[in-house]
């Protein structure tokens, strides 16, 4: 079975690569694609904190039986529903920021960020 | 007490943000009925909040029947509460502004949805009783300022926008770790339940989430290292923006900076000292903050763009008001509010003022501000007015805040005290670039005489929002007894952390 | 009574804002009969009373923020003579502002400035002596440039300096106010003088912060440029109030707070480094001082602009004022305080007298006038009087001051500021000279062939300053005896004086006797000039050179004045020695905006840099973690 280490050492890697990607790619699409990454790490951050070894999903049924302190091996519901909402909010980032480069490479006809205008000046 | 309504003030804006689509053909128009009853309504509603939580205390939502440390809830302390309208205020004159403008005609209807998104997410915010919708929200917030810088749709502020998204997206992926970091530590999400616990956990822990969380915030507080979005976002951004930027967005994070340095962390008593690695969290953050003050008042003194010496100006005051949220005392604190307090009112009314006064020049410039005086008398009489109360002229809010600020560093002679030479500094260079400013409006321009045929007329929307924000200034300077007992009870509600533990958790009842 | 007038002073300046333009001289007599009202005031309240009037404005957040007026005797003297100069200068801005620009503006700040003069001087606690002071700062702003691009260079030296020295003071004041709990002044001074036991580096921090604004507002050593800048491009006739009152608010803070603690030092010298019986930083100060009037008297025969001249001379004044005042004998700070008002009165003169040349002639530069004397008398006897007074020479009020500053200094031992003093006072002799040649002796150019005395109204004040120059020197008990009052207040010995017989220690002297003395010379060769030959008027160009008539070959009256590069070969033994500290402060200027510059480059930069530096500062965070 997967520990829980290797998952936060996972995403602190995924981490790292998007913030690689996110400084060294000229492309703006991909600059979004790299900050959808570190997204994405964060996310599995998150999803690692609630995973327990050896759980079960956090479904009531029959088998289950009473809840108690004692036979409490299902892994914590909770970061898994902040973590559908963090993916709905990157998502929605993800959106506007396709939607602004769309109109800078009407103003540029470029997507490159290295030819967008240093030199403007109010 | 419990106190369930309190969910309308973020309730209400979001379902209204998608009610604004509905009236189409004939009543299209009647879209900007929906938009204004909004704000109307929130400000109504959060002003009878403001009389409950006077008479009962900090109110609680409770969304669900659960119970404080579980499930979602609301705190509508003094503190939230006020600070809440004071924003509404703020966001009604803006919202006027924008409504009864020309040139967004066209789009008004989605825009208006946006901001009222934008009004939600700080309700919330600002409510918040737990960490996670705080996260949410915060997004939202930074997703609905995106989409409002990008309005005027130009290079600049195209190129603002994506700034700022590319920034405040990292800054949230590292809220997110610091978030997951403290739910794995505490196993709550609870604001106050944090509080309780985080003197319990480890060095390396507090190190860890204090910089994630510092990481994500100092962005959004235009600290300089990390504030290289605003440069561009304000020089780009359309005037009731530019007031919704520099009197709302910069104020909500520090909102946030209070509750989690003060509620949660429980700033003025924290020790953040191990064997190995003593950290003097305070140095570090008053380097950070002298730092950001020296260089932001630098760009401020030497730009040409008036928006943009405004917007740098506006950083270094938030810079100037977490230097002195930094010291941890409460004379520290009450200089901040009252810093805030001067910011939040003067600071809209610089930019709309500047605005009227450039209005049909060409250059949005220095030199537009030329025989401003003859041109555009109200407005440059309310740029002047603005100019001094923001400056910190004897018997302004923010000539207290700045005395409370001296008080508190000359109070215990250390190094400490060295600080104040940047705030010397600081206060000198503001003084000289505002009066600069208000000297241009006093020359004469020869050229003027070429084109006399520039409209002259007065938009009602802008004569009324100036004139109700240079009421309030001269209230406040004439009474300041008025805010004076608000910010006692503000500094007694933030110093006493344990008052908000307890009423939040029930612990006094066991 | 004091608050009554400081408020109606505000509505009225608000009343004199809505005068129409063509109606101007109603606003400016609204100005001069609220400074006579003010003169009035003080005068009937006397010297003596001990009139305590208290203002609650606010209190707020623990601060008792009250406006404490308090009669003192310094005080009291200060508000008196510069009330009256105010209100002289006033009646000449009357027929000069007629037809100035943007004077709505000047007269409105102005206004505000002399409603603080009040506040200031009679100010009893600290937060409301700051508060006069900043509004003396702002407003004095827009009256030096109300909308003129030419002053506006100028004005921001002073401004800026004044900003610092305003906050570093405040930072003193807040300092002081952790001890003590209070504003009040006396309480303040004696924390003070305590700080200097206990605590002596804090002292020495606080000291500091306080001296900035008396180095910059007095216009000593490295600060001595502002004056040269501001009062030139002022308006002419608030040059007079910026060089004759502004420039003393400086030294009034400084003789509140630093005379009674280097005195209780000198009295009680345990633990305290001494030099020559005063204490170490006095000695500095008074050493500061001298520096100050030797580099400004030399900097003052260099200037061809009459007003920089003029600036340049007052620099030089402070610095005798200085020196004189932290000698800490009886004798010198009488006379410092004396030559003061002294000094406050001729240069007043001196500058009415170049406002009112430049009225007639639009020309400041010295080299381009000449020959006013026969053209302007009144201002020239003016002129003429007040340099006598400001070089020290007999029968005026500038002799006997300096004549007390020299005899305060030898009396205490410091042969060295003596000479340095000395040394200065001689090079008074140069410029003074040197502009009165320039503007009214030698050769009138023949564009001002018509140039007509100034308006009578213009020629009341001057007349006005006459008469005090004069009777002050004359009969200086009585204002040695106001000055007494003051010494007494400090509990420092007083000038023995009967009649107008002053007693040193060191000799004495008759102001009588020596104005008769001087006046008998006068009239003995006012006879000689009477019984000697008839002579007669010869035109300048009424002459032959080899031979030949002028007129031949375009000689001009102009060519005759002999005024620009006066002191050429002077000022040429001295060019190894010249150092700029206008450069100096340009050249911080221009770094600041250059660092500035490359923030402002950075923080609009492309959009990669944006996400570079974030995650940089994020890491330099994280890094500064782990290395401390």
């Amino acid at each position: 079975m997967i520990d829980n280490r290797i998952l936060y050492i996972f995403s602190t890697i995924l981490f790292l690569i998007g913030i690689f990607g996110a400084i060294t790619n000229k492309n703006l699409i991909k600059i979004l694609v790299s900050i959808s990454v570190v997204e994405t790490a964060s996310n599995i951050f998150l999803v690692s904190i609630g995973y327990i070894k050896n759980s079960k999903p956090p479904i009531l049924d029959a088998n289950m039986g009473k809840i108690s302190v004692s036979n409490l091996n299902i892994s914590d519901p909770l970061p898994h529903a902040l973590v559908l909402t963090a993916i709905v909010i990157g998502v929605g980032t993800t959106a506007v920021g396709i939607g602004l480069c769309i109109r800078l490479f009407q103003y540029y006809r470029t997507l490159n960020i290295n030819r967008m205008g240093d030199k403007d000046e109010l | 007490m419990n106190y369930n309504t309190t969910v309308l003030l973020i309730i209400i804006p979001i379902l209204s943000s998608f009610l604004v689509y509905m009236p189409v053909g004939l009543i299209k128009k009647s879209f900007k009925i929906i938009f204004l009853a909004t704000i109307l309504f929130n400000l109504l509603f959060s002003l009878k909040i403001f009389s409950v939580v006077l008479k009962y205390g900090n109110l609680i939502t409770i969304i669900g029947n659960y119970h404080p440390p579980f499930g979602i809830n609301l705190v509508s302390s003094f503190f939230s509460i006020l600070f809440l309208i004071a924003l509404y205020i703020v966001f009604l004159i803006s919202a006027i502004i924008f409504i009864f403008k020309n040139d967004t005609k066209n789009n008004q209807q989605k825009i208006s949805s946006v901001l009222l998104l934008y009004l939600a997410s700080f309700s919330e915010i600002i409510l918040t009783g737990d960490l996670f919708n705080l996260f949410v929200f915060f997004e939202i917030f930074s997703i609905s300022n995106i989409i409002i810088i990008s309005l005027k749709n130009e290079k600049f502020s195209l190129k603002g926008s994506i700034k700022y998204l590319l920034i405040s997206s990292i800054g949230s992926a590292l809220l997110l770790f610091a978030i997951g970091y403290i739910y794995a530590i505490l196993g709550t999400l609870n604001l106050a339940e944090i509080a309780l616990n985080f003197e319990k956990i480890s060095f390396f822990s507090k190190c860890f989430i204090i910089f994630f969380l510092m990481g994500s915030i100092l962005s959004e507080l235009e600290v300089f290292p990390f504030n290289l979005w605003i440069s561009d976002s304000y020089a780009g951004a359309k005037n009731f923006v530019n007031i919704l930027l520099s009197g709302i967005s910069c104020v909500v994070s520090l909102y946030i900076f209070i509750r989690m340095f003060f509620t949660i962390f429980n700033y003025p008593s924290i020790s953040l000292y191990s064997y190995n690695f003593p950290l003097d969290i305070k140095l570090l953050l008053l380097t950070f903050f002298s730092l950001s003050i020296i260089v932001n008042q630098l760009v401020a003194l030497t730009s040409k763009n008036i928006k943009r010496i405004l917007a740098f100006s506006s950083a270094a005051t938030i810079s100037t008001i977490l230097f002195a949220l930094t010291s941890g005392t409460k004379s520290g604190f009450s200089s901040a509010i009252l810093l805030i307090i001067s910011t939040i009112i003067s600071k809209p009314l610089l930019f709309l003022s500047s605005h009227q006064i450039t209005k049909g020049k060409m250059e949005k410039n220095l030199d537009s501000f030329k025989n401003g005086i003859n041109r555009k008398r109200y407005f440059s009489i309310l740029f002047i007015v603005s100019a001094i109360f923001f400056t910190g002229f004897p018997l302004t809010p923010a000539f207290f805040g700045k005395l409370m600020l001296f008080y508190t560093y000359a109070s215990k002679l250390n190094y400490y005290t060295y600080f104040i030479i940047v705030i010397i500094f600081s206060i000198t260079v503001e003084f000289f670039y505002y009066f600069r400013m208000i000297h241009k409006l006093f020359i004469k321009d020869e050229t003027e005489r070429e084109n006399k045929n520039i409209k002259n007329n007065l938009s009602i929307s802008y004569f009324v929002s100036g004139l109700t924000m240079i009421s309030i200034l001269i209230i406040f300077f004439i009474f300041p007894n008025i805010y004076e007992k608000v910010i006692t009870k503000m500094s007694e509600e933030i110093f006493n952390q344990k008052e908000y533990i307890q009423t939040i958790l029930k612990l006094g009842e066991k | 009574m004091i608050i009554g007038l400081l408020f109606y002073g505000i509505i009225l300046s608000f009343l004199a804002l809505f005068v129409r333009k063509k109606y101007n001289f109603l606003r400016w007599i609204i100005f001069s009969f609220y400074i006579f009202l003010t003169l009035f005031l003080t005068i009937t309240i006397g010297k003596d009373s001990t009139y305590f009037e208290t203002f609650n404005l606010i209190s707020i957040l623990n601060f008792d923020l009250s406006l404490n007026f308090r009669i003192t005797p310094l005080g009291w003297l200060f508000t008196l003579f510069t009330t009256l100069l105010l209100f002289l200068t006033s009646i000449f801005s009357i027929v000069k502002n007629k037809n100035e620009d943007a004077e709505r503006l000047i007269n409105f700040f102005w206004f505000i400035l002399i409603i603080s003069n009040t506040g200031l001087f009679l100010a009893d606690d600290l937060f409301t002596l700051f508060i006069f002071w900043e509004l003396i700062g702002i407003s004095s702003y827009f009256v030096i440039s109300p909308g003129w691009v030419s002053s506006f260079r100028a004005v921001n030296y002073y401004f800026i300096f004044s900003i610092i020295c305003s906050f570093f003071m405040f930072s003193g004041i807040m300092i002081l106010y952790e001890g003590t709990g209070t504003f009040s002044i006396q309480k303040n001074v004696l924390y003070f003088i305590s700080l200097f036991e206990n605590s002596p580096l804090n002292a020495i921090f606080v000291a500091i912060s306080l001296i900035i604004g008396f180095f910059v507002k007095s216009a000593l050593f490295p600060f001595h440029i502002w004056p040269a800048q501001a009062h030139a491009k002022a308006p002419d006739d608030f040059s007079s109030v910026l060089s004759g009152i502004i420039i003393k608010y400086g030294l009034y803070r400084t003789i509140l707070f630093f005379i009674p603690l280097f005195l209780f030092i000198k009295e009680y010298p345990v633990n305290h480094i001494m030099v020559n019986n005063i204490p170490l930083f006095s000695h500095i100060l008074a050493w500061s001082g001298a520096i100050t009037s030797i580099i400004a008297t030399f900097l003052a025969i260099e200037s061809n602009d009459m007003k920089k001249l003029a600036a340049y001379s007052t620099v030089a004044n402070m610095g005798y004022i200085t020196t004189a005042l932290f000698s800490l004998s009886s004798f010198g700070i009488a006379g410092a305080i004396f030559h003061t008002i002294n000094h406050a009165i001729f240069k007043t003169a001196i500058f009415l007298s170049i406002a009112a040349v430049k009225y007639r002639t639009h020309e400041t530069q010295m080299h381009k006038l000449g020959g006013m004397a026969y053209k302007m008398p009144v201002t020239f006897l003016t002129f003429l009087l007040a340099i006598i007074s400001a070089a020290g020479i007999p029968p005026l009020n500038g002799y006997v001051s300096k004549w007390m500053i020299y005899q305060g200094l030898l009396s205490s031992k410091f042969p060295f500021l003596t000479l340095a003093i000395f040394l200065s006072s001689t090079g008074a002799f140069m410029y003074l000279f040197r502009a009165l040649h320039s503007i009214f002796l030698g050769q009138l150019p023949e564009k001002f062939d018509n140039v007509k005395e100034v308006p009578f109204l213009m020629q009341i004040p001057m007349y006005i300053l006459m008469f005090l120059m004069v009777s002050i020197g004359i009969f200086p008990q009585f204002v040695i005896n106001l000055i007494n009052s003051v010494l007494t207040s400090y509990n420092i010995s007083n000038i023995n004086i009967k009649n107008s017989m002053i007693f040193s220690p060191l000799s004495g002297i008759d102001s009588v006797k020596v104005f008769l003395a001087f006046t008998g010379s006068f009239i003995l060769a006012f006879i000689l000039y009477l019984i000697g030959k008839p002579r007669k008027h010869v035109q300048p160009l009424d002459t032959y050179t080899a031979g030949q008539d002028p007129a031949d070959f375009n000689l001009t009256r102009e060519l005759y004045h002999f005024a620009y590069k006066f002191y050429g070969p002077f000022e040429h033994m001295f060019d190894s020695f010249r150092t700029d500290t206008k450069e100096f402060y340009d050249s911080i200027e221009r770094k600041i905006n250059e660092i500035g510059g490359y923030f402002r480059d950075f923080q609009s930069g492309s959009i990669r840099g944006t996400i570079y530096t974030f995650m940089l500062s994020f890491v330099l965070i994280i890094i500064y973690w782990w290395l401390l």
